[in-house]
């Protein structure tokens, strides 16, 4: 696909500058490219010229105003990374106990296996869940526990 | 602020002072050169309701960053950049909001004298996408060389050729579809 004239650029700085070479206004005359060029690029000059007539005249905002904003902004961001800095801590410890807490979970399963499934058994759980087998059911409270404990660590993570 | 301190390397008459007014003598400066043909730029690009708001983000943000040493051409592209940058942010929360051709329809209702009033070509302008308008105004408004553009609008230096193209066949047709064409283009 074309894509316009090798010499657009030479056009528009001749309609920048009022000044037109010989043989490069010989060339936009004929180059339909060239002469599209010139003439959006004289209409843009005109639209650029209205506009920056119209900031002119308009009331700015005014810059001790964007100082003082940006100022503000900056206390904000420095506050609100103290802040962070100094939770930190409290975050992590918050992840820790939680890991704690799931690995004490998950020993203590282990640990306790055939009196836990006892009670799950004597509760009806395991028949109402899976039937008369008790240590699946087990298996399956336990996976619930672990996935629980992992979530509350992940969680805490990206709060910090 | 690094970004002001970096304004006041460019402005002077005040590198030789120092601390918070030194650097608040230096934005005002910078602002002083920059803010108009800027304003004119994001009038025209996003709307002249936006460009007032647009305008201060663009500074604000400039002094919230702290971006590696430029020289004046390099700050003022990167205010462009950034300026560019809140643009399409803008155009694209208007769009989630309800889709683009409604908020036209809906404008031109609540708007109805500027049609005849309004320069035409002003209004063909205004329906290109925001990307157009910024690679029309850089490239023949304000006659950047395709690298700058590139730099500021974020794409490809040897993009800026085919999308200056494609933007300029875009508004031959809207014209052309109002009639405004062969006197124009032609």
């Amino acid at each position: 696909m074309s894509a316009g004239c090798e010499r657009e650029a030479g056009v528009v700085r001749a309609v920048l500058e009022g000044r037109w070479p010989a043989e490069l206004s010989g060339h936009a005359a004929t180059c339909a490219d060239c002469r599209e060029v010139r003439a959006v690029t004289a209409w843009m000059q005109d639209v650029a010229h209205a506009a920056r007539a119209e900031a002119a005249e308009a009331r700015l905002p005014s810059p001790a105003g964007i100082w003082w904003k940006a100022e503000v902004l900056r206390r904000v961001e420095q506050r609100r990374s103290l802040t962070h800095r100094a939770i930190r801590p409290i975050a992590v410890f918050e992840r820790v106990v939680w890991g704690a807490v799931a690995a004490l979970a998950g020993a203590l399963a282990w640990l306790r296996w055939d009196e836990l499934g006892e009670w799950i058994a004597g509760t009806g759980i395991a028949r109402a869940m899976v039937g008369p087998d008790a240590s699946l059911a087990l298996a399956g409270v336990s996976a619930v526990l672990l996935v629980a404990s992992a979530w509350a660590v992940m969680a805490g993570g990206r709060r910090t | 602020m690094g970004t002001a301190a970096l304004a006041g390397r460019l402005t002077p008459g005040v590198e030789g002072r120092s601390g918070p007014q030194g650097e608040r003598d230096a934005f005002q400066a910078l602002y002083d050169r920059t803010a108009i043909p800027l304003r004119a730029y994001l009038s025209r690009v996003a709307g002249a309701d936006w460009a007032d708001d647009l305008l201060q983000d663009t500074y604000v943000r400039f002094l919230s960053a702290d971006p590696p040493e430029m020289n004046e051409g390099q700050t003022v592209a990167y205010l462009y950049k950034t300026a560019t940058r809140l643009v399409y942010d803008r155009w694209r929360r208007q769009r989630t909001a309800r889709s683009w051709e409604e908020t036209t329809m809906i404008r031109d209702r609540e708007d109805p004298e500027p049609m005849e009033l309004r320069h035409d070509l002003e209004a063909a302008l205004e329906e290109l996408a925001p990307k157009e308008r910024a690679l029309l105004w850089l490239a023949y408004g304000e006659g950047r060389a395709h690298r700058e553009i590139a730099g500021i609008l974020e794409v490809k230096e040897l993009s800026v050729r085919v999308l200056l193209f494609r933007a300029r066949k875009k508004l031959a047709r809207i014209l052309a579809e109002r009639g405004l064409a062969p006197e124009v283009l032609a």
